[in-house]
């Protein structure tokens, strides 16, 4: 009897009749710090108390969940600082906490610990990914898949799959991921088929990516994540009214700056633009709130600000301070953007340059990058560029799609121009 | 328009305090899951004994059939609707036997693989309105939205390849036809007669004499599992100790609370001939009548990088795609509970992925033992001394093996020539069974001479790791039987528990 595993479904499951509301992540914390009640000298239940928190903050995107993980992880530490379960678990932690670096030499403790633990292949290759060392995650995952073929390696494969340029291989390999997920952990289940649904959207199969989020929210019912995307594809086929219903929806979950941004443009392509100032004014105030206290989240800020031609400079000030501390194609992408808005065109080209290596086939990066070569210049790159966003998925954003229409229009027209 | 946009900005400050400031740090990274179950691919008990239905019972010693059984996603809550339990078809099950006890389970091979059909991809329920369920297969059984189907594979005298077994042997049963699963027990209104539906589900290969089944089963693994996870907070103090009368009764649970009563599981079984299991193909004797059993699951091994389509023009991405027949095992088991009590945390998932012939990296955990002082410090009763050879010998070697020369393979063992024991009269306690008189009454076809689904492995393996204090005082969890009792025909598990009437409870409450 494979007890640990059962005895966390028998939990789930006799949870789940006492308290029908509570999630998954509830119970496991329920559970927790019940066990915390009798064995408070504990590390393994301080562990499990995190892994808990852990679990709670990806199922609400509620990042104050981990601040109580990295707690309940000090005080497993405090009472031994070589607990094994809590140095695989820090770099989980480290890692929600935007710690790149200090995850991955934590990632790299653990390992040293017990190079046959798959779980520390995962937790390095997150932060490799994060940090762009994409060959040395790719190594890591792979180590991962040769240990453990299953939904946490599955999910990095795909995922890396998709970043070089093979999302038809990333979807292959979400279809097994999805197939393994357990109908008793239904969070864990709907985030795979979240990001099924995002590879589908990426290739402009809208029909395809809908009915991923769809059955995401089967799975686990006003999912934020699923609620977002499933409104990104209602905004893409023009069903506005029914795109704002689910953003709002996702927004009165948690207010994350991207969802909030979403639902203020499609109120903007609905005609409703008070409405739509309004929540950009909240996307506005986060971040200021964000910087008064320190904390950032700078990638989807600097791209918000830049995309609406708010606050410029702010939107490059963190886009440096993102490139700083994390590395990644999506990172020098917010970077060239925001140096385009700001005029700095040279450098926007060479960051646009960097965040194409890899070849993803990625509709925002071949559109800014297209933008910017059209700034600096280079007509036949920047068509070039344009028309592979527009290729690759036409709906991948109603502003920008718009923007790089136009912009391709005049390209063309100067072309015929010159002939 | 000053005005509303002044109070709008105070009404959202309040917002975002009250939130703590917390969504400008919203987990923008993307956050894979790392914490997951896996039940499809979870072996939750493995079973191997001497058929013991009445048919098995009559024939002559050298015409006995075995049955070998695989269990996974453990701990089924019956009426855990709409979607119920499946076995996954990008797994792998297999059924490994060691005949010539060289340690290596790959002279016979049972590959099982599932194909899975859903009828109506749009609905998210197991039935659709429509007549009750009463075949597997046909109209009457169109109620049933998604249907598994699976295949048996026998391979025999194979050497363990990086890319999977290599046989000199393979035969596919029925032809390499498909048979039905057993589907989850939903209730009597969608199911009528569960246990004749279920009866449908077993299969015999008319050219090999193997009989099959693949579904839903109750289980039969009792264990107080509640109060062993409270710090071995067992249910009768100052220790958990049974009478004579109570530790000879099969039929009552003395004090403790069986935690998978009224809980179901999914099960392969599996029927051969022993004579097709020896290695020279004769009835089972001294010479060749004992077999290694371990049960093991396999999911798909991909290639991270296969390599955008533009990156390689002259490969096309399907020949890289190498995982389409490439398996890693994933959970494996023979003996009950040796990856629970003996391979310590972050040694598990290793322990898991590796082959059992090569256990001899982990014999140190067997011969510390944690859980005897574990034993030790809840009961302050002796445990015998290490080095625990004793225990490596009993769960890695074959009982007539020299300790000091045989190689180490963790496997479930077997001596088919010992006659099965008729239902009424099987021990839980297999060799250690007494009589209320305190009596030897063993029952020599059970565990650890293989292992029937109703062999009470937790107090046997209690009192094994504690020694001889142990046995002598039958120190146990108070749990005897779950409250289905023994099952007398194939496959030997007893008609699941129904979504709808379900109830966990212990015999006689």
């Amino acid at each position: 009897m494979t007890l640990r595993t059962a005895a966390v479904a028998l939990v789930g499951v006799l949870a789940a009749v006492s308290a029908a509301a509570a999630t998954p992540a509830d119970q496991a914390i329920a559970a927790a710090e019940r066990r915390l009640g009798q064995q408070q000298d504990r590390p393994d239940a301080y562990v499990e108390l995190a892994s808990a928190f852990m679990k709670k903050s990806r199922e609400s995107g509620d990042p104050g969940y981990y601040r109580r993980a990295s707690a309940a992880l000090d005080r497993a530490f405090a009472l031994d600082p070589n607990d094994y379960q809590a140095l695989r678990v820090r770099p989980w932690v480290l890692l929600g906490q935007h710690d790149f670096r200090g995850a991955l030499a934590a990632a790299e403790r653990a390992r040293e610990r017990e190079p046959g633990d798959w779980w520390n292949y995962g937790t390095l290759a997150d932060a490799e990914i994060e940090l762009g060392d994409y060959d040395r995650a790719t190594d890591a995952v792979q180590r991962m898949v040769d240990l453990r073929p299953g939904l946490p390696a599955y999910t990095r494969a795909a995922f890396l799959r998709a970043l070089f340029g093979d999302r038809a291989g990333a979807i292959d390999i979400l279809g097994l991921a999805v197939a393994a997920a357990s109908p008793q952990d239904p969070e864990t289940l709907a985030w795979t088929l979240v990001h099924l649904g995002h590879e589908h959207f990426a290739l402009g199969d809208l029909d395809a990516a809908a009915a991923a989020y769809t059955r995401a929210l089967a799975s686990f019912p006003g999912y934020y994540l699923a609620l977002g995307a499933l409104g990104r594809v209602r905004a893409a086929e023009g069903r506005l009214d029914e795109a704002i219903t689910l953003y709002r929806q996702a927004v009165e979950r948690i207010p994350a700056p991207d969802l909030v941004a979403s639902l203020g443009d499609v109120l903007a392509a609905a005609g409703r633009a008070d409405e739509a100032e309004r929540e950009y004014e909240l996307v506005d105030y986060t971040g200021r709130v964000a910087r008064a206290t320190g904390t950032t989240n700078g990638r989807q800020l600097a791209l918000f600000y830049a995309d609406h031609d708010r606050r410029l400079p702010e939107a490059l000030r963190l886009a440096e301070q993102e490139s700083a501390s994390r590395g990644g194609v999506y990172t020098d992408d917010a970077l060239a953007w925001a140096l385009y808005k700001n005029g700095r065109v040279a450098e926007a080209a060479r960051a646009a340059h960097r965040a194409l290596r890899l070849g993803t086939e990625d509709a925002q990066l071949e559109c800014h990058a297209g933008l910017i070569a059209a700034a600096a210049g280079r007509p036949r790159q920047a068509s070039r560029h344009l028309r592979r966003a527009l290729a690759l998925n036409p709906y991948f954003d109603r502003r920008q799609a718009a923007v790089a229409r136009t912009a391709l229009a005049a390209l063309d027209g100067a072309a015929r121009v010159a002939l | 328009m000053h005005m509303s946009r002044c109070c709008s900005t105070l009404a959202l400050a309040s917002l975002v305090l009250a939130l703590g400031a917390a969504p400008a740090r919203a987990a923008s990274h993307r956050e894979a899951p790392l914490m997951t179950l896996d039940p499809a691919a979870d072996i939750t008990d493995v079973y191997a004994f001497v058929s013991y239905d009445a048919d098995n019972l009559a024939r002559a010693a050298g015409d006995r059939k075995v049955t070998l059984i695989l269990n996974v996603i453990p701990a089924q809550e019956p009426s855990s609707g709409p979607n119920y339990f499946a076995f996954d078809d990008n797994v792998l099950y297999e059924i490994h036997v060691d005949n010539n006890k060289d340690g290596d389970a790959e002279d016979i091979i049972y590959q099982v693989r599932f194909q899975t059909t859903v009828d109506s991809p749009n609905q998210f329920v197991a039935t659709l309105a429509m007549p009750p369920v009463t075949d597997l297969e046909g109209p009457n059984a169109a109620g049933m939205a998604i249907k598994q189907r699976y295949t048996v594979t026998e391979l025999k005298n194979c050497k363990e390849k990086s890319k999977g077994p290599k046989c000199k042997q393979k035969t596919a049963l029925f032809g390499g036809q498909s048979k039905p699963t057993v589907p989850s027990n939903i209730g009597p209104k969608t199911m009528p007669d569960y246990a004749a539906l279920a009866a449908k589900g077993i299969f015999t290969d008319p050219d090999t004499g193997i009989r099959v089944f693949a579904g839903q089963r109750a289980e039969t693994f009792a264990i107080d599992l509640g109060a062993v996870f409270d710090t071995v907070n067992l249910r009768r103090t100052p220790l958990p100790v049974e009478t004579v009368v109570e530790d000879a009764n099969d039929a009552i649970n003395p004090f403790g609370t069986n935690a998978f009563s009224g809980f179901n599981v999914n099960t392969i079984a599996i029927e051969v001939p022993a004579k097709r299991l020896t290695s020279d193909g004769a009835s089972p004797s001294t010479a060749n009548g004992t077999i290694g059993v371990y049960a093991s699951t396999s999911r798909q091994q991909v290639t991270v990088r296969r390599g955008a389509p533009a990156l390689n023009p002259k490969k096309p991405p399907s020949d890289l795609l190498e995982g389409k027949k490439s398996f890693r095992q994933v959970s494996r088991m023979a003996n009950p509970l040796v990856n629970e009590l003996i391979i310590p945390i972050g040694k598990k998932d290793l322990w898991n992925a590796t082959d059992p012939s090569d256990e001899a990296q982990f014999l140190d955990f067997y011969r510390n033992l944690a859980v005897a002082d574990a034993l030790k410090a809840v009961s302050g009763v002796d445990v015998p001394p290490k080095p625990r050879n004793d225990i490596v010998h009993l769960l890695t070697q074959y009982a007539s093996q020299d300790p000091s020369k045989a190689p180490f393979a963790e496997l479930l063992r077997l001596d088919m020539t010992v006659p099965p024991t008729a239902p009424a009269s099987i021990k839980r306690l297999g060799p250690l069974a007494h009589d209320s008189t305190g009596a030897s009454t063993p029952d020599p076809a059970g565990f650890p001479n293989g292992r029937r689904p109703n062999d009470d492995v937790t107090d046997l393996v209690i009192r094994v790791a504690g020694g001889k204090n142990y046995i002598d005082n039958r120190v146990g969890d108070g749990v005897h039987l779950n409250d289905k009792g023994i099952t007398s025909d194939f496959p030997f598990l007893p008609t699941p528990f129904d979504g709808r009437d379900r109830v966990h409870k212990d015999p006689g409450e």
